[in-house]
């Protein structure tokens, strides 16, 4: 008998082959890049962080409910995003999961058509831009990981599948909270069409509605809903339902009956599947391409905030001038004091006619997100340290414990000379990701006696900080001429009371503090005090009292010029701003006109005549 | 380098000396003539025989540290650490405490520096001959100011370390739960108040683990919910006082403030499902709260001030106040002022009567009723034989607040900022037959530095006798449940006219015809 040899494999082959190996190495290494590039991660920190504590009494309570396990890992997975390229390997590592586990569980049920294994992979990094937490993604990882273990183990006997679909279903049900529905629907998708094996099918469906109900045994969740999708798009909790989010959760069990149409259709039902993804696939990188350095992000503003980066803020502000919001005209009055430009360019920028704008006064501001970080930053710098304390704490109750609230809580419990609290927090902060060296040298200062002085803005602030306890409901107003009366100096006191004067029209008392300028070191009048004071003289016929620097003669030639165009447009209010905004769209008249800048949208207009 | 290979040398034949000697003590060690500073200070106090053992930091410089801790009886601990982290095994800690009831420990620490051993001062804490109850509950809370996430209440055994969560309020779709309160210290017999958005404002009432919510304000005596309670030692009737409070913020000092703008008192009967109060102790024109029972059953103390102002929240100052009551009849006697806080020129919040009824605790603090937020708020008793009170001699200068006793009123537990000014601690004292306290001790920890980084507040510390038997599933599970609901029938009318002298605003009240308490 003779054995045939086999053909050694032709050239083209070799080719092939060894290009496809290329292709392993280049193909995740670009994935990595691209979500690298694709991904702010220091933004997406900001965006979605959750609190992480390399501590047992943190994590403890994880282990208490549904899908516990899997928030917890994602919490520290939104840590890891302050380091950009381990934010970009955790996500890339959780996306090759998703790739391979789909390529697993497709294999089962025949020879899957390229691209189509990726595409539930592709679509999670699509809407992780742009939609969901991490926490979904982790869990949908997760449950595949469980679904092809399942269905690898399409070869044992029924009683042994059904076993491990029990003690994998009730597994995952635990970890990863609602997926464990995705589970049962592959895993009866293998009986159906792997093994015919209807009646298991259906038993599987059934358990994967049962086991969520049956762990509400012992980890008990009053509300059915979440017990049932959490970490899924139907979370009740999440602000809204997203189609995609549908159509992702939809993609393994389509994919799944595309393999096998595929399979039985080749090659022309293949061709068209590989077409479609490549379709989806260029769609997917140019809405990431577009959200990426096209798009406002609500959070940007106060993700600038927060690092100080103030001319960047600024920067942003104007680049979105009709997504300005109040919180908006708060930042960018932060951030002109800090470029020390507030009294000269606050009309250049996006403004309010609102008495909240600079402090945020007001309850039906507090649910919104990141009031209580700004809150907290602007009192903090006015001195007034106890509003300070009271909402950095309000930050920590919605936020957890993140790095920089417990750093400012350091400062605001040595400023309050209470340096143990300020060890304590400084203690809690060792155990975070982003601040544990800080905390370090914060302890190693607490040791030597030198906390005060390794605090940045302590020795400004100290001489800030008010002697008068004020108990009461006090209006911006009120809270700024409090701070300015405790300390005079107080430069960010007297600069954001102004403002306020400014904003609110209140030129009265406007008229009263301008003279002060001097005291802080102004020779000639900022501009938008300038442009206010001629309408002061304008209003009251004389100068405004104890001011002994001159309005330059500039000024009052633009405000002539702005009566006499104002003048030739005053019968309808919407021709006025076009015709004013050009010109004085920055400045204090035009403000005072139409109660906004003139970078933001015209205001809805009525016929009425109003003078300036 | 050569200094580190020196210094290992050292470390090496210092620690074969060690164990060669037998004792595991230094023998050669410099005398210093103060004791240690240690942390946390578990020095010249008094502490129950049944106390977890007290790990502590050594807070000396040097390299390697050596605790000896012994007693009149039984074997001596040795432990030694690197890091100056004592952690005393928990077994041979039980059975030193056994030997010494009634006696003096000593604890010497060695610490090894400057190339050589040195022995402190000993350490001297002495045992008192009678237990503390066996567990500490506790609402685990961050300091918090206006608003809330997350809570739990927890139970800690206080012959261990173990600790474990009752009630998270998760579980029962967030909101609030506070103030729980036990029946003479046993825990199948409980309550504790919910203020939540999807499950109402009950109180919850558990016995013999069986939980049911109780909507107190369907009897119409305050549209507030129940806040703080006090069962009957008979188990029949709890005290609650219902209180209108809110938050405010001051600018200097403490931060936070808390304002009760109008407050009474009533009683609920378990039995019975009803409400029923008096105007001695719900009187319009002044706040009630703070309702505890004697030991007897037979007075109601509570804290009493008029009404003022918002404004004027500085002169808001509490009396101590006692009424009698008769169970049987439902009969009240007249209130009276048992502390004057005119006299005493201060606010008299919290009372907590001991078990043999002699004594009563309270916070004595400048003005307001929470304690908790008052800086100057002190810790006092007052003698029910003699009507006398003194202030006890553990207070600090920052807040004491939450004091209440063990079942043999042998300690008094309390919550003080006094470590960091900021973050509440638990703390225990011994309470000895003449009414002298003794320098209490913070709550022993595993870790000995848990409190350089524990941000966690103790709110509303209670002991208790035995573990609590039901568990958090099913606690939740009663608060969801619809059906278990119990809604007193209404039993108070509001009053159309208001008052003379109460405050705008405030509602008063009368009892309905007695024939619609009787429908229950």
């Amino acid at each position: 008998m003779t054995t045939k040899r086999p053909h050694p494999p032709s050239i083209a082959h070799q080719k092939r082959k060894g290009v496809h190996r290329a292709l392993y190495i280049v193909l995740p290494l670009l994935a990595f890049l691209y979500i690298r590039v694709m991904f702010d991660f220091r933004q997406l920190h900001h965006d979605r962080r959750r609190p992480f504590l390399f501590d047992t009494e943190f994590i403890e309570p994880f282990l208490r409910y549904v899908a516990g396990p899997v928030d917890c890992l994602a919490s520290l997975i939104t840590q890891l995003y302050i380091y950009p390229w381990v934010g970009a390997l955790t996500l890339f590592t959780l996306l090759g999961i998703i790739y391979f586990t789909t390529r697993v569980i497709l294999r089962s049920f025949g020879q899957p058509p390229r691209f189509v294994s990726m595409l539930p992979a592709v679509v999670g990094l699509f809407l992780l831009q742009q939609h969901i937490t991490v926490f979904p993604l982790a869990s949908f990882a997760f449950s595949l990981s469980m679904a092809a273990v399942c269905t690898r183990c399409k070869s044992f006997p029924m009683v042994f599948r059904l076993v491990l679909f029990l003690v994998l279903s009730a597994f995952t049900a635990y970890i990863g909270g609602g997926t464990v529905l995705l589970l049962a629907g592959i895993c009866a998708l293998n009986e159906l069409i792997n093994h015919r094996q209807r009646i298991l099918a259906t038993a599987f469906i059934f358990l994967g509605a049962f086991i969520p109900f049956a762990l509400g045994v012992f980890l008990y969740e009053p509300n059915r809903t979440l017990q049932y999708f959490i970490a899924t798009p139907l979370e009740p909790s999440s602000p809204e339902l997203h189609p995609f989010e549908l159509c992702w959760y939809a993609l393994i069990p389509l994919t799944i009956v595309a393999t096998v149409f595929a399979n039985r259709l080749r090659p022309l039902f293949h061709r068209a599947i590989q077409t479609f993804c490549i379709l989806i696939f260029a769609a997917i990188c140019i809405a990431m391409v577009n959200h990426r350095f096209y798009r406002y992000r609500p959070q940007a503003m106060n993700y600038y905030a927060e690092n100080e980066e103030w001319n960047a803020a600024l920067a942003y502000a104007n680049r979105f001038p009709s997504e300005a919001t109040i919180i908006t005209a708060h930042i960018v009055n932060h951030a002109l004091y800090h470029t020390e430009r507030l009294p000269h360019d606050m009309f250049d920028y996006p403004q309010f006619r609102s008495g909240r704008v600079l402090l945020l006064g007001g309850n039906e501001l507090d649910s919104l997100p990141h009031v209580a970080n700004r809150r907290s930053d602007v009192y903090y710098r006015l001195g007034r340290i106890d509003q300070a304390e009271r909402w950095t704490h309000e930050m920590l109750t919605s936020q957890g414990f993140l790095g920089h609230a417990l750093h400012r809580l350091v400062a605001i419990n040595v400023l309050k000379d209470r340096p143990k609290a300020a060890r304590v927090y400084a203690g809690v902060m060792e155990k975070t990701v982003t601040h544990c060296e800080t905390a370090a040298a914060l302890i190693a200062a607490f040791q030597n006696g030198t906390l005060e002085r390794s605090i940045q803005e302590a020795n400004r602030i100290r001489p800030l900080l008010p002697k008068t306890d004020y108990v009461g409901e006090w209006t911006t107003r009120d809270i700024l001429f409090q701070q300015l009366q405790e300390a005079p100096a107080n430069r960010m006191a007297f600069e954001y009371l102004m403002a306020q004067f400014l904003i609110t029209g209140n030129l009265k008392e406007f008229g009263q503090n301008v003279h002060r300028v001097k005291e802080f070191g102004y020779r000639e009048i900022p501009r938008a005090y300038e442009e206010a004071c001629v309408s002061y003289i304008l209003a009251t016929g004389k100068q405004p009292p104890n001011l002994d620097i001159k309005v330059q003669q500039y000024t009052i030639q633009k405000f002539a010029r702005f009566q006499e165009l104002y003048r030739q447009h005053h019968q309808n209010r919407r021709d006025a701003w076009e015709a004013l905004k050009p010109e004085f769209g920055n400045t204090y008249w035009f403000f005072d006109l139409f109660g906004r800048t003139g970078l933001l949208s015209p205001p809805d207009f009525d016929t009425k005549e109003t003078s300036p | 380098m050569m200094r580190r290979a020196t210094r290992y040398c050292l470390h090496i034949t210092t620690f074969i000396w060690i164990i060669g000697c037998g004792s595991g003590l230094p023998t050669d060690a410099r005398q210093i003539a103060q004791p240690p500073q240690i942390s946390p200070d578990y020095t010249g106090t008094v502490i129950p025989p049944n106390i977890a053992p007290l790990n502590f930091a050594i807070e000396e410089k040097g390299d390697d540290f050596v605790a000896h801790i012994t007693g009149y009886a039984g074997d001596a601990i040795v432990v030694r650490s690197r890091t100056g982290d004592i952690r005393i095994p928990e077994d041979d800690w039980k059975t030193l405490l056994a030997h010494n009831k009634g006696k003096i420990l000593s604890f010497v620490v060695y610490v090894f520096k400057q190339h050589r051993w040195h022995r402190f001062k000993a350490i001297q804490n002495r045992v008192a001959e009678e237990s503390i109850d066996s567990h500490l509950v506790y609402r685990w809370m961050r300091s918090l100011h206006h608003f809330h996430e997350r809570f739990y209440i927890v139970e800690r055994s206080l012959d261990s370390f173990h600790e474990k969560t009752v009630l998270d309020n998760k579980s029962i779709g967030g909101g609030c739960m506070n103030c729980h309160t036990f029946l003479n210290g046993h825990t199948d017999t409980m309550t504790y108040q919910i203020r939540s958005s999807e499950f109402g404002l009950p109180m919850v009432l558990v016995q013999e683990n069986t939980v049911t919510p109780v909507n107190t304000r369907t009897a119409g005596f305050s549209t507030s919910p129940a806040a703080f309670t006090s069962w009957h030692p008979s188990g029949e009737l709890i005290a609650f006082s219902v209180n209108k409070v809110s938050p405010f913020e001051h600018t200097v000092g403490q931060t936070r403030g808390e304002w009760d703008d109008n407050s009474d008192l009533a009683v609920y009967h378990v039995a019975e499902n009803r409400v029923t109060s008096n105007l001695g102790i719900s009187d319009p024109s002044r706040r009630e709260s703070w309702p505890a029972w004697s030991a007897d059953g037979k007075r109601l103390y509570f804290s009493s001030a008029p009404k003022l102002p918002r404004t004027e929240f500085r002169k808001v100052r509490y009396d101590l106040m006692q009424i009698s009551f008769d169970s049987e009849s439902e009969e009240w006697g007249s209130p009276q002022v048992l502390i004057s806080s005119d006299e005493a020129e201060m606010s008299l919040v919290e009372p907590r009567v001991s078990p043999d009824g002699k004594w009563v605790v309270f916070c004595g603090c400048e003005y307001g009723h929470m304690a908790c937020f008052l800086k100057s708020s002190d810790l006092y008793v007052l003698n029910t034989d003699t009507g006398k009170h003194h202030e006890l001699n553990i207070n600090s200068r920052f807040s004491e607040s939450w004091p209440s006793w063990s079942s043999n009123g042998r300690w008094i537990m309390f919550v003080s900022k006094r470590r960091d000014g900021l973050m509440s601690h638990v703390y225990f004292s011994y309470f000895d037959k003449n009414g002298q306290a003794h320098k209490p001790f913070i709550l022993p920890q595993e870790d000995p530095r848990y409190y350089d980084s524990c941000a966690k507040t103790y709110n509303r510390p209670e002991l208790a006798v035995e573990p609590i038997q039901i568990t958090g599933s099913d606690l939740a599970k009663g608060i969801c449940n619809p059906e278990t609901k119990r809604e007193p029938p209404k039993a108070f009318d509001r009053a159309v006219t208001k008052p003379s002298n109460a405050a705008s605003g405030n509602e008063s009240w009368r009892p309905v015809a007695e024939k619609s308490r009787g429908a229950h």
